[in-house]
């Protein structure tokens, strides 16, 4: 064989191999899009943003991506910023995710959240591969790589597939088509948490009094020193923030921190001492923290408001699906009838509501006047004169349309098919929905009755699955379309106005 | 630096890319070079050992060729018929004892050291534990056939120090063997080599076979394994014959597997080194099994010890002797454990009662009249064959003697549905893992068949280059994602807690 044909068999070969590697290997690489902890969608979708359009980016571990939401920034103030963040990302890996993130933008500051100034130590496997699997290649994740990683473990951030290679056991379709990910993230890098919390105006005794200092772990403060320096030479301010934990102990250290930053003339905004916390706080909360920031921003920076920037408009119609979680959260956290269904009366949801009588036909005067006035709100009128039991079913559309209603002492059943709405979210990822993918998702609902030897049932369908709580009273299933998900389902008794569930 | 690291692959493919570059008389340098490096990776500190084998071997078998020498003129002078024994003689079997003795004792010391057994412990000898020197056992029985050889005057000792240093290093088969013979290997690995299109390529594919079976099939029922016999109590019937039949594949695949990965690399550096293994699951008989088993070893076992013990010239019961005695050396070889131990003596037990029914055996064929070599009967001697070396096997991989014994005595429990029940998928692997390595054990078995009908490698080469390609990136992409290697996913490691 000629030495050309076989140096040409080679290059084939090892050209093939190499295609085939790194397909598989992406397709194998665990996809981290699924929210609130989707850290490949935050870091891919900071690519996504066009060069130089960025005013801040803010660079740290979870306690800010589920803090800050750009989303008011921008609605507030017209800042356009980005949570280029990943979960407990140790100060090592901020430094090169500041330096990416200006080889994309040119923001007036680098905000940075010193929440990691503990580490002293390598992060554990795992959140290394959350913080640099997802940044594309370039000398800075090899840097990344090399000052964040074991030795021992750096060929599976180099080859990833070595890492990976065991989860063929839970590839399905989704898996494969959500490889090679990229696609805009509408919260910006910002991670919607709507669980349902109470927070106090201000925060903890324990931490405002702290007055002791820790100091910063060798290993942290040569990564802040190294910051401070690359910011510098870059000519780009940097701005450290705290946002609030409440932790008394750690607070220690960002007092020491605080001290860092008035030696090296940075501005330290410790929200530590100002908000009451609980872990990653909900949307509610974090549009607080989110307007305190912002508010500094504003005041120390000159800002241009693109709130009417045309070429901004994309930021605009993103913003909106902050301001519907923020709404899912005020929804979950109503545990009034008439706050319910006014909530639901501002929103474009799919409500299923049904209203059931007692067993009694004197229980039908448990369905109060408060109730009939609230569904009323909702554009409901049921025949409250009926006899024995009954059940009365609607589906709402845009907060007080009724396009499916039937009032039954008997078994019927009646569908309702979600049109595809442009914009909508797929399931559980920051990402819009294609028609394709639309298909995928469960969009016909159901209303059912049904007659059984203990009573007559109510069922909300939305796809195969019910959701009906099956009480007598109200009834309710919210679904948003824009988010594509489920709001909540509850039920409110004969005669109460509280929530039942 | 094993065969399983990314490290071996980036020295292997270095070490490969040079030695084509590079004038042909030189190449055998380059490749001690590389030797000399894989060694040292290993550690620097126990390379003394393999020095002291090396050069102690090196004078001795110097020597023994002028003893040999200066015995050639003693007899040619003196009358031929008369057998006494000379001063030279006498000195050559001190020199050639000498050798034999501080290399073994040196072997059958660090192994001792090393086994953790009760007197290590209650000598405090733990801190030895770390002194086994890699490949120790498979170059210590290399230069003893050597320097044996030259001391029967089989061929002469090598001049050139550098060039034995790189028949005992050479750095593919100082792992796991196959233990070569001088007069085999040496010539070609000093002989310099063109590059070859053909044989490069195969040896490519050898190497991705063997990988397959160690990193697809070894590691993963080693979990299965690991379970059974280390949680033997709480299991029995079925499984206790799963330990063993899973074991018995086990330790075929990841010693197989890493041989085929040494030949493999070898054969790239146009280098051949012999086969280890000849089917041995398909073995109608113990005797057979030994045949096709670890071939280097029992060849090794055959020509310096079982022959020398004067094999079977001395009478039946002397003969039975030997072999048990050649195989409690097998034993010991293998491992200091008493379990290694009765390991081997049931090896030789079996051989010498197979023998001794011999003719009871020939009688019931007789009465039968059973064609020998029909299909049913082959494949039951298979089976029975089978059976016994997996026993055995059980007293090789258990902790103590009294464990093999009892995990023997639960396989009479009558429990075949575990089988269909699910239950395997509770044993450390999920259910797609255990039909991954039930389909991998298939395909073992499937290329083994083919291998006794047909070379399978030239039998691809004569293929198209697009299904050659398919079938080597198949094969190659079945390691890459369905061996055990790496540092293992977890998802709970992902699912994110802290904040």
């Amino acid at each position: 064989m000629k030495k050309k044909t076989i140096v040409f068999r080679f290059f084939l070969f090892f050209v093939f191999f190499i295609l085939l590697f790194l397909v598989v290997s992406e397709v194998l690489k665990d996809k981290r899009i699924v929210q609130e902890y989707d850290a490949s969608a935050k870091v891919k979708g900071f690519y996504e943003e066009k060069e130089d359009t960025l005013d801040f980016v803010f660079v740290g571990s979870s306690q800010l991506y589920a803090d800050i939401a750009p989303a008011v920034l921008f609605s507030e103030y017209g800042i356009t910023s980005y949570d280029f963040c990943a979960n407990e990302q140790p100060l090592w890996i901020s430094y090169y995710y500041i330096k990416e993130a200006l080889k994309h933008q040119k923001p007036k500051a680098i905000v940075l959240d010193v929440f990691t100034v503990y580490g002293a130590e390598y992060e554990e496997e795992g959140v290394n591969h959350i913080n640099i699997d997802d940044l594309p290649w370039s000398m800075n994740k090899v840097q990344a790589i090399r000052n964040g990683v074991p030795k021992d473990l750096q060929y599976s951030f180099f080859l990833t597939l070595t890492k990976y290679h065991d989860t063929w056991n839970t590839l399905d379709e989704s898996k494969i088509e959500s490889s090679f990910y990229h696609k805009r993230n509408v919260y910006r890098g910002y991670s919607p948490f709507t669980v349902r919390h109470v927070y106090e105006e201000t925060a903890p005794d324990e931490v405002v009094m702290q007055t002791e200092r820790e100091p910063v772990p060798d290993r942290a403060k040569h990564w802040l020193d190294q910051i401070v320096e690359l910011t510098k030479e870059e000519g780009v301010d940097l701005i450290f923030i705290k946002t609030p934990n409440g932790n008394a102990d750690r607070q220690k250290l960002y007092n020491s921190v605080s001290d860092y930053a008035k030696e090296k003339d940075i501005p330290f905004v410790n929200m530590n001492t100002v908000f009451d916390v609980e872990a990653h706080i909900n949307v509610l909360q974090a549009e607080k923290v989110s307007k305190y920031i912002g508010g500094y921003l504003a005041a120390h920076y000159k800002i241009t408001d693109k709130r009417k920037d045309a070429a901004f408009a994309d930021w605009a119609e993103d913003s909106a699906y902050f301001y519907r979680k923020k709404a899912k959260c005020e929804l979950i956290s109503t545990d009034d009838l008439e706050a319910y269904t006014d909530l639901l009366s501002q929103q474009d949801y799919v409500t299923m509501v049904a209203v059931k009588s007692g067993d009694a036909a004197s229980e039908n005067t448990l369905i109060s006047q408060e109730h009939k006035d609230c569904l009323a709100a909702l554009g409901l009128y049921p025949d409250y004169t009926m006899n024995g039991s009954w059940c009365y079913l609607a589906l709402v559309r845009n907060g007080n349309e009724p396009v499916l209603q039937f009032q039954t002492q008997t078994e019927q059943t009646e569908s309702y098919e979600l049109p595809y709405e442009a914009g909508c979210l797929i399931t559980n990822t920051a990402a819009k929905a294609s028609e394709k993918e639309f298909a995928g998702l469960p969009h016909s609902f159901t209303l059912q009755s049904s007659l059984q030897e203990d009573g007559l049932h109510a069922s909300f369908l939305m796809g195969e699955d019910n959701y009906c709580l099956d009480q007598a009273g109200i009834n309710f299933f919210v679904y948003d379309p824009l988010l594509s998900e489920i709001v909540g389902f509850t039920a409110f008794a004969p005669g109460e106005t509280e929530v039942l569930h | 630096m094993d065969f399983i690291t990314g490290a071996f692959l980036l020295f292997f493919t270095i070490c490969v890319t040079v030695y084509y570059r590079i004038p042909k008389k030189g190449q055998w340098i380059w490749l001690l070079l590389c030797s000399i490096f894989f060694y040292l990776c290993a550690s620097v500190k126990l390379s003394i050992f393999i020095l002291f084998s090396i050069i102690s071997s090196f004078v001795a078998a110097r020597r023994l060729e002028q003893l040999c020498a200066r015995e050639q003129a003693v007899r040619e002078k003196t009358d031929p018929d008369q057998k006494k024994e000379t001063d030279v003689n006498v000195h050559k079997k001190a020199v050639a004892a000498l050798l034999i003795g501080s290399n073994a004792g040196l072997l059958f010391l660090l192994k001792f050291a090393s086994s953790g057994s009760f007197f290590v412990t209650r000598l405090h000898l733990g801190r030895l534990a770390f002194l086994l020197p890699m490949g120790i056992s498979f170059y210590t029985l290399q230069i003893i056939a050597y320097v044996v050889d030259v001391y029967r005057g089989k061929y002469p000792a090598e001049k050139n120090f550098l060039q034995y240093m790189l028949f005992v290093m050479y750095f593919p088969q100082i792992l796991q063997g196959p233990i070569a013979r001088f007069d085999q290997l040496k010539k070609q690995l000093c002989s310099g080599h063109t590059f070859s299109y053909a044989t490069f390529v195969g040896g490519f594919e050898l190497m991705i076979w063997g990988y397959f079976q160690k990193l697809v099939i070894a590691d993963r029922a080693a979990v299965i394994v690991d379970r059974l016999f280390g949680e033997y109590r709480s299991y029995a019937g079925v499984y206790m014959l799963l330990a063993g039949v899973l074991y018995s594949i086990q330790l075929y695949t990841d010693f197989n597997g890493c041989v085929c990965i040494a030949r493999g690399a070898s054969e790239m550096l146009g280098i051949t080194l012999a086969e280890n293994f000849d089917h041995p699951y398909f073995a109608t008989s113990i005797q057979d099994f030994w045949h096709r088993w670890h071939m280097s070893l029992s060849s090794w076992l055959r020509d310096y010890v079982y022959i020398p013990l004067g094999g079977n010239r001395k009478g039946k019961l002397r003969k039975y002797v030997n072999i048990l005695l050649t195989f409690l050396v097998s034993g010991l070889w293998h491992g200091m454990g008493l379990t290694y131990l009765v390991w081997g003596f049931l090896h030789g037990l079996y051989q010498i009662i197979g023998s001794l029914l011999m003719p009871v055996r020939d009688r019931l064929v007789s009465l039968t009249k059973t064609d020998r070599s029909c299909f049913s009967h082959r494949l039951l001697k298979r089976l029975c064959t089978f059976f016994l070396v997996m026993l055995a096997w059980i007293f090789f991989r258990a902790d103590s003697v009294t464990q093999a014994l009892q995990m023997i005595r639960q396989m009479a429990v009558f429990n075949p549905w575990v089988l269909w029940n699910q239950s395997v998928y509770l044993l450390g692997l999920d259910a797609k893992n255990v039909w991954i390595l039930f389909f991998a054990i298939a395909i073992l078995l499937l290329v083994s068949i083919l291998q006794t009908k047909t070379d399978i490698r030239v039998w691809l080469a004569k293929q198209g280059i697009v299904f050659r390609y398919a079938v080597v990136y198949l094969a190659l992409f079945a390691v890459l994602i369905f061996g055990i290697y790496g540092p293992g996913y977890d998802a709970v490691q992902f699912i994110y807690g802290g904040f």
